[in-house]
């Protein structure tokens, strides 16, 4: 089972915000992708009543909105799994030793790592991106290890 | 005086804040993700600069990416000429009791100036206000053509033979021509997606100089007849948007976008879009779509979106670069100049700067970042869609027809082309959105076929030939381009294991 970075129930809080927001949103269906945003910013993701919140008031069919929300690789129809780390294998992070660095971590075997595509700080290659987000470049294993390591082990 | 005037000059007159010397740090992405703060806490400088009276900002990444974590040191006179030192990673700054002895040979004007010019010229040395971009030239241009007559700056944009810097280098004036002798009402679309793995000029052009961006939209505006600009920025690149739309706001609080400055009435609007992820959502069509809220999938062309763009209407859509090039084309001996991003195995990897006249030799770009032709076994030239440049090359002038829109990757010496194009073709699988067949169908055949032990070379060139004649956009159609100059200039690495 994946452990989840938020619970499927909505807060309530939130829900009010996200409606709140989208109400100062113009009601046209150029806003459709403006409203995933609004969103994903909000929950972390774009949860279905969001879904049916959006397309009810920019007026659009809903198979329509759900064509559009699943279409952009960025929109995440989940919560995000908790806890992961991304090392880039793009072709300049490769040229800085991304695979020994992917090897040396697997090998651990302890960490929540994956691979994800060109970052676009190629120039600080090689390049990672932290369970929040954050990027960081020329990374070194050791340095990597042991943040990975804090991060993932270190409320425990 | 006219009002434009007045209005520039009480943004130039307003900048008078800064002290004469001051230490750039230079934050941006690049800065944030090699820990400029705290490397900067860690080496003291603060106090250092605090000791000598030197002013401390935060910038903007200056195309140095090599050099992350860094900070120029810079004195400033009078007439805005500056001596400046970079401290490239920070090393040199741990002696910092040479500070006061280094500051004070600026002072009396001992030092160097950075050779940047064009379109990095301001990247790095701009404290984040619309005053100090004033001061340092934003915005003179257009002062200069909106005096003119539109016919004149098209010409110009002609003469220089400008062409579209997001990777077809299409004519700009061409383009600008086809979409005023349509109807209005127009539009322009930004086009700040730069969603091609291995490029990230455009980041840094919006982070670091926002405002060259948008005095080259009003001279599209004004050029063409345009009230309405959407700028469609790369979702994840959040500190360009931030810059951004900060400038946006800077720019309409002093009355640029509006008939103050703007000749005949002209009241531009700019709304910023952000994207939301995929290689091909960089595709001008699909950009077209997400900003109308329908599916981002490429329209079919013809239409143009010069004759049918944004809800039916003549639109010009331009990579961003292109209309920040557009305000270089002004300079006194304009040299138009494209910017490349270069990374991979060079010692100085960042943004450069190529001259569009075919002056500088592929060698000559290696060497000027720190890299070695004699060493380098190719250099991938765009990416999932892009080829590769062979050391026989190296001593060929780099065309602008060629670069595409601008992504090297300098190869490493023991590197495996063969699984590079590999991975190149399983990025175009991932990536290809499913609208045709030719492209949803052929990535994943491609894939295959280059996944057996021996290659068979017919096999895949006709593969190719159906994707790059039948797709629906150019992801499909350009996916075979690097397999298909690997087989040429490395036929010997298709045979065995995979
Ligand atoms: C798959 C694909 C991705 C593209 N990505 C971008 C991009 O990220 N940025 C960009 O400016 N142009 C991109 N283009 C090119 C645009 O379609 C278009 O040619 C360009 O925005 C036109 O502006 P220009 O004439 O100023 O270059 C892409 C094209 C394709 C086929
Ligand atoms: S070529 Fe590929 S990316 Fe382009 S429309 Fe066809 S399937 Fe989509
Ligand atoms: S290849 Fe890793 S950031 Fe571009």
């Amino acid at each position: 089972m994946s452990e989840w970075r938020r619970p499927l129930e909505i807060a309530d809080h939130e829900m009010r915000e996200f409606i709140s927001e989208l109400s100062m949103i113009e009601r046209e269906k150029q806003y459709l992708l403006p409203s995933f945003h609004l969103a994903q910013e909000i929950f972390g993701w774009v949860p279905p009543v969001a879904v049916e919140k959006i397309a009810d008031f920019l007026r659009v069919p809903l198979s329509e909105v759900y064509a559009t929300l699943t279409a952009y690789s960025e929109l995440r129809i989940a919560p995000d799994e908790k806890d992961y780390w991304f090392i880039c294998t793009g072709v300049a992070c490769e040229m800085k030793g991304a695979q020994n660095i992917v090897q040396q971590l697997a090998d651990a075997d302890e960490f929540k790592v994956r691979d994800i595509d060109c970052q676009f700080l190629c120039s600080l290659a090689p390049v990672c991106v932290d369970d929040s987000g954050g990027l960081h470049g020329r990374v070194e294993v050791s340095e990597l290890i042991s943040g990975i390591r804090e991060s993932q082990t270190g409320g425990e | 005086m006219s009002p434009r005037h007045v209005i520039l000059e009480t943004l130039q007159g307003g900048y008078h804040g800064g002290a004469e010397s001051r230490l750039m740090i230079h934050e941006g992405t690049c800065g944030t993700a090699t820990n400029v703060r705290q490397e900067v806490e860690r080496v003291g400088l603060i106090e250092v600069c605090e000791e000598n009276d030197v002013e401390v900002v935060y910038g903007s990444c200056d195309g140095n990416c090599w050099a992350a974590p860094s900070a120029t040191l810079r004195h400033e006179n009078d007439a805005s000429e500056f001596v400046e030192k970079r401290f490239s990673r920070l090393d040199e700054l741990i002696r910092v009791e040479d500070f006061g002895v280094l500051l004070n040979g600026m002072q009396r004007g001992q030092g160097f100036v950075d050779g940047k010019s064009g379109l990095l010229d301001r990247l790095g040395r701009l404290d984040g206000s619309l005053e100090h971009a004033v001061w340092l030239g934003a915005y003179s241009n257009v002062d200069q053509i909106l005096r003119g007559s539109k016919s004149d700056a098209l010409q110009r944009i002609e003469d220089w033979k400008l062409t579209g810097r997001g990777g077809a280098h299409f004519p700009t004036a061409l383009k600008w021509r086809l979409a005023s002798g349509n109807e209005g009402p127009r539009y322009l679309v930004v086009n700040a997606e730069e969603g091609e793995p291995g490029v990230f000029k455009d980041r840094h052009l919006l982070e670091g100089d926002p405002h060259r961006l948008l005095e080259g939209i009003l001279i599209c505006c004004f050029v063409v007849g345009i009230e309405k600009v959407f700028i469609y920025v790369n979702g994840q690149a959040r500190a360009a948007f931030n810059s951004l739309s900060k400038a946006v706001e800077q720019a309409k609080a002093a009355g640029l976008l509006g008939p103050e400055f703007l000749p005949n009435g002209l009241r531009v609007d700019i709304e910023l879009r952000q994207g939301a992820g995929g290689y091909v959502c960089g595709e001008e069509s699909v950009i077209l779509n997400s900003i109308e809220g329908a599916r981002p999938v490429p329209r079919f062309k013809p239409p143009f979106a010069t004759d049918e763009g944004l809800w039916g209407r003549p639109t010009v859509i331009n990579n961003a670069e292109t209309l920040a090039a557009v305000t270089t084309l002004w300079q006194d001996e304009p040299p138009p100049t494209k910017l490349v991003s270069l990374s991979g195995n060079v010692a100085r990897p960042g943004v450069y700067e190529v001259p569009a006249d075919g002056t500088l030799s592929w060698a000559g770009l290696l060497l000027q970042a720190g890299g070695e032709p004699g060493s380098t076994p190719a250099i991938l030239l765009g990416g999932p869609s892009g080829v590769f440049v062979i050391p026989e090359r190296y001593d060929e002038k780099i065309k602008m027809s060629e670069v595409g829109a601008g992504g090297l990757v300098a190869l490493a010496p023991d590197s495996s082309i063969r699984s590079v194009v590999q991975a190149l073709t399983k990025y175009n699988l991932r990536e290809s959105c499913g609208e045709c067949t030719p492209c949803r169908e052929g990535t994943l055949r491609l894939d295959a076929l280059l996944s057996v032990d021996t290659v068979d070379f017919d096999k895949v060139t006709s593969l190719v030939e159906v994707m790059s004649e039948a797709s629906l956009c150019m992801l499909g159609g350009m996916a075979g381009r690097p397999v298909l100059s690997a087989i040429e200039d490395f036929p010997t690495i298709w045979k065995g294991k995979a």
